[in-house]
């Protein structure tokens, strides 16, 4: 996972399958980077290199979605490949928050 | 065509009997239903995390086995832990009580969502899939 700021957004590339495997302590971390970092208006959820995600995975997503709500910031997540997109569709996580190929 | 692995109740063993599943797979079939392996594999991992998190409550020492089997267009998927077995209307019911930015009870509704009927037999989770219906 490679975090930045740019441009006022807080970027997280997720560069790994983000499976129950990966995720554990992971929001934890992240969420503690939300809160230190305040130069950003926007949190970006960069999932070009997923190309595999299990139910875990999107509750880290959700997690950090509920988080930056607290913190009044934007969310969403970019480079979602068709397949994990419509999966995304599937579970209606596209009327939660913002999602984009 | 009929394939039964096993391991223990961690989420590495997860990833390790996908990786093993997939490799078993002859190249036909795998080209024949290309798609469809997408839709399989996600179905798997959620049935397989169950086994090693409710169904074995994260106990290492406790085992998970997973069959798969193709008979003509249905395919099984039977995961069976070490646990007490639950209700599947009980989980069910969870999520039509809970809303679409829920933190939990995903996986099951994955499942029956990309087109799997599930029975649950005791400790044994039977998710099928007609898959000329994807």
């Amino acid at each position: 996972m490679i975090a930045n700021i740019k441009d006022s957004k807080l970027e997280f590339k997720l560069v790994q399958d983000v499976t129950a495997s990966w995720v554990q302590g992971k929001l934890e971390q992240m969420r503690r980077m939300m809160k230190e970092e305040k130069s950003y208006q926007e949190v970006v959820i960069d999932m070009e290199e997923v190309e595999v995600i299990d139910s875990i995975g999107i509750s880290l997503i959700i997690g950090l979605y509920k988080s930056s709500c607290k913190l009044s910031k934007d969310f969403k997540v970019v480079g979602l490949n068709g397949r994990i997109k419509s999966l995304f569709e599937m579970m209606r996580l596209d009327q939660v928050f913002s999602v984009e190929r | 065509m009929k394939l039964q692995f096993v391991g223990y109740s961690c989420f590495d063993e997860v990833n390790r009997i996908i990786d093993e599943l997939m490799s078993s797979i002859p190249q036909d079939i795998k080209r024949k239903y290309e798609d469809a392996f997408f839709c399989i594999v996600v179905a798997l991992r959620e049935l397989l995390n169950n086994a090693v998190e409710h169904g074995n409550k994260m106990d290492a020492e406790k085992k998970i086995i997973c069959e798969f089997s193709l008979e003509g267009n249905i395919l099984s998927l039977v995961v069976i832990d070490q646990g007490q077995g639950f209700h599947i209307t009980e989980v069910l019911d969870k999520v039509v009580q809970t809303c679409h930015d829920r933190e939990r009870f995903r996986g099951i509704s994955m499942v029956t969502s990309l087109g799997f009927f599930i029975e649950v037999v005791g400790n044994q989770v039977i998710a099928k899939l007609d898959m000329t219906k994807l």
